[in-house]
């Protein structure tokens, strides 16, 4: 019986996976453009959610994972693709054996466990919608990476269902 | 009692979506019908697509309907259709989980919501229930968009004050 979050934590490397992978593939310069109302650039996009995955790991375990990116020192796609790769897997198999109701200390208030696993699902979710944005504000059709294309297997699929 | 992860992910994922659709009580109908490039369409018609394919994920998982038809998304629907909806689709939700955990590896072989003419999919239970929680980040993010870049006010819908509103984190002693 496979837990549903598992699923979930796996959609999620995928999904970053897919959506850096496209990236890699776009013209230097369109890293560096943004659409009013999003987060920013999408390289920082990008950065965001990877800085962000490191410190939701880290609140969970209390150790590094990958390189620590700082959101002020642009580091290169490449690497941040290295990373994410090293992030997505560590939650994966964090998950498999934590406990939902561990206690965790954030800015000194206790937290269900099960909250950062919410907000990390959360969190890739909304930023990777943003980097879509940033993609079709552009005239650049963004890839797929709904469940369904993940359940699919490929990123077209996705689109057909969204 | 341990709340099972998924079902914490879908009451965010409702929370979330309840919280735009109060924030969007306070704009004018036209307000309502902004947009911004790059994303679905305009903040009426991304929150009730939304909440509509919210109701399809639900009756695949439930393998039984809600209350009422699926919420049909248009120029004209409103916020009080789009909150009841979202309320079948809390009821749901919760009716989901009530016998405890959910088998993601559970192969649901149709929907009651397929119409005649519409192909059967199966589907590992697994995939409507990490869709749902992709697909609300994926279309508030855009309603956020749409607010901040006309100059809104946008609305935290980040797990962080959904647990500081439910008692989950408190100061520590």
């Amino acid at each position: 019986m496979t837990p549903p979050l598992d699923l979930v934590l796996k959609h999620n490397l995928w999904a970053n996976q897919a959506l850096f992978e496209f990236c890699a593939g776009l013209e230097p310069a369109s890293l560096d453009r943004a659409t009013p109302g999003t987060f920013g650039t999408l390289l920082a996009t990008l950065q965001h959610i990877v800085s962000s995955e490191q410190w939701y790991i880290w609140l969970l375990t209390r150790e590094p994972v990958g390189s620590a990116v700082n959101e002020t020192d642009p580091r290169p796609l490449a690497e941040l693709r290295d990373i994410v790769a090293l992030t997505g897997q560590r939650v994966i198999a964090l998950a498999q054996s934590d406990d939902a109701e561990r206690t965790v200390t954030v800015d000194g208030k206790p937290w269900a466990a099960g909250v950062i696993y919410a907000q990390l699902v959360h969190h890739g979710n909304e930023h990777r919608g943003q980097v879509k944005s940033i993609l079709g504000a552009h005239g650049i059709e963004p890839p797929g990476v709904s469940a369904w294309g993940y359940a699919m297997g490929n990123t077209v699929a996705s689109r057909a269902r969204a | 009692m341990t709340t099972p992860p998924m079902l914490r992910q879908l009451r965010h994922d409702v929370w979330a979506t309840e919280q735009l659709i109060a924030r969007c009580r306070a704009l004018t109908d036209a307000q309502l019908d902004l947009t911004a490039p790059g994303t679905y369409g305009t903040i009426r018609r991304t929150l009730a697509h939304i909440v509509a394919a919210d109701e399809s994920y639900v009756v695949r998982l439930l393998g039984a309907l809600l209350h009422e038809d699926r919420l049909a998304p248009s120029d004209t629907v409103t916020l009080d259709d789009i909150a009841r909806h979202l309320g079948h689709v809390k009821d749901g939700v919760e009716r989901l989980f009530a016998s405890g955990k959910i088998d993601g590896d559970r192969v649901i072989t149709d929907t009651p919501a397929r119409r005649p003419d519409q192909p059967r999919f199966e589907m590992a239970a697994w995939v409507p229930l990490t869709q749902f929680v992709h697909h609300g980040s994926d279309h508030r993010a855009q309603i956020n968009t749409v607010l901040s870049a006309n100059g809104l006010e946008p609305v935290d819908v980040q797990v962080w004050p959904m647990a500081d509103a439910m008692g989950a984190t408190r100061e520590a002693k």
